[in-house]
């Protein structure tokens, strides 16, 4: 996972719980001399671990926490690379985006970033269907990514997941109504 | 703790504004290397144009050859249809004897006394045997034109972007054939294995054989008019080393200055006089060679003339 992703963490943490937190799960999770940077890899395994302790200080489930997370990663982000999400006009244009443009200004900028495959269509003015695949199964990270999308456009959301990868299905489905 | 917060935050601060710069130089490579991207396949369109122009200005080369290759065909064939003509004056009194003859209009001695008076000016076992002949050898004179089209057509068509599979024999014959006689006043042995295959553009490299052996054959002919008793000789080996096929061609001519040596693969480099080649022959070469995933080297020969060496990946 792309060190981009460790900072975010990294920065809702200290901003919610503090440095010492921080500090704790760093010392309990990674090695003596870890500092992320956007640009470089880290295992996986490493923010599973940070995120699992983390959603048991705020006594939340993992894919609450995770969801929690994707809001916040997204308004990271959209702060990192204003450039880019200025490119989007709406909610709909940028969620239609995501991998043509999104995901290849990403490959641009990062060696090797693994990203997973998105494909959005819409089903009507209101609704669109978005089909996320990915080997990492962050789903519910990617939900959340998709409401941060929403409070930057000043849309509400209604998302439901019809199809999950962690309940056997191939890929995960999100019909997503905004208005 | 407050001072470690404010640490903290400079730290982070300073990552930061160095991913930001990281990010815009990274962006700035990216659209560097869209661009190079760009120009090395315009570099490569322009590559095949060159191969195709060099192409061009070889058949220049070679038209006098060949429409002399064609010319000793085309002589016989008219001298056969000539002889035909004055042939199927005397074949058509046969038969209008023999017609008459089966129509009554003629009696039986008639005939026969009018049959031995054509026997006299045209024996018809002579005449049977010649139409033999003649049909024979306009036969071999039409396919002799047909193939010499054939491998003009064949070396002059544009690149094909499809791999075929070919022998080496096969280049050398193609090469030698179309020299013909740019190559008939030298002495030329080619000594190749068989079953040496290479994947690739058989017309280019046909075309690259042709660049090298005109330029042995041409170095041969300044030897020649220095002095007149001089033979020149080309010697063509293709064998198998390793998972290579090597490809010498060694002549006996000029050879060249060892200052020349490192730059006639140079583009537009000419050791010819002023007016005489392009400059783009064993550039050429050299770019069809690379092409082929191949390696060229030429070096001076340690009695007289060059040695062209070709080093080829084969399939097998």
């Amino acid at each position: 996972m792309k060190g981009v992703i460790f900072r975010c963490l990294e920065e809702l943490v200290i901003e919610t719980k503090g440095m010492d937190l921080w500090e704790e799960l760093l010392e309990q999770h990674c090695p003596s001399d870890r500092v992320y940077i956007s640009a470089q890899s880290y295992p996986d395994e490493e923010l599973v671990a940070l995120a699992t302790s983390v959603s048991k200080t705020l006594n939340l489930s993992m894919p609450e926490t995770l969801k929690a997370f994707g809001t916040y990663l997204f308004s990271f982000l959209a702060k990192k690379h204003t450039s880019i999400v200025n490119e989007f006009h709406s909610f709909e244009h940028l969620i239609l985006s995501i991998d043509k443009v999104i995901h290849s200004e990403v490959q641009k900028l990062y060696d090797e970033p693994n990203l997973p495959v998105i494909d959005a269509s819409v089903l009507d003015s209101e609704t669109i269907k978005l089909i996320y695949n990915s080997p990492r199964q962050l789903c519910f990270c990617a939900e959340g990514l998709i409401y941060g999308c929403a409070q930057h456009f000043n849309e509400s959301v209604d998302i439901q997941q019809t199809t999950c990868s962690h309940h056997g299905d191939s890929m995960c489905t999100f019909i997503i109504k905004h208005g | 703790m407050q001072n470690y917060y404010k640490a903290y935050m400079r730290e982070k601060q300073a990552r930061d504004k160095l991913e930001e710069l990281l990010e815009e130089k990274t962006t700035k490579l990216y659209a560097l290397n869209v661009e190079l991207e760009k120009k090395l396949e315009l570099l490569e369109r322009q590559q095949v144009a060159v191969v195709q122009s060099e192409k061009m200005a070889t058949l220049g080369t070679l038209s006098a050859g060949v429409a002399h290759e064609i010319n000793n065909p085309l002589a016989y064939l008219t001298c056969n249809i000539d002889t035909l003509a004055v042939y199927s004056k005397d074949m058509n009194d046969y038969l209008s004897l023999t017609s008459k003859y089966i129509k009554d209009e003629v009696s039986r001695d008639e005939f026969f006394e009018q049959f031995h008076k054509l026997q006299k000016t045209t024996d018809i076992a002579e005449l049977i045997e010649d139409l033999s002949d003649i049909s024979q050898d306009c036969k071999e004179g039409c396919e002799r034109i047909s193939a010499i089209v054939k491998n003009l057509l064949d070396f002059a068509k544009p690149k094909s972007d499809s791999l075929l599979e070919f022998e080496v024999s096969d280049v050398i014959e193609h090469a030698t054939q179309l020299l013909e006689n740019k190559l008939k006043l030298l002495q030329l042995d080619v000594t190749c294995e068989q079953n040496l295959l290479l994947k690739g553009s058989k017309p280019n490299l046909t075309q690259a054989l042709i660049n090298t052996l005109v330029n042995a054959a041409q170095s041969c002919a300044k030897v020649k008019n220095a002095d007149p008793s001089f033979r020149g000789t080309i010697q063509i080996s293709a064998y198998k080393s390793n998972d290579k096929a090597i490809i010498r061609i060694k002549d006996n001519g000029a050879g060249l200055e060892e200052a020349d040596i490192n730059r006639v693969f140079d583009p537009f480099y000419s050791t010819k006089p002023l007016g005489e080649g392009t400059g783009m022959g064993l550039a050429v070469v050299y770019g069809i060679i690379s092409n082929h995933h191949g390696t060229v080297s030429i070096s001076n020969n340690p009695d007289s003339g060059v040695t062209l060496n070709l080093e080829l990946p084969l399939t097998i």
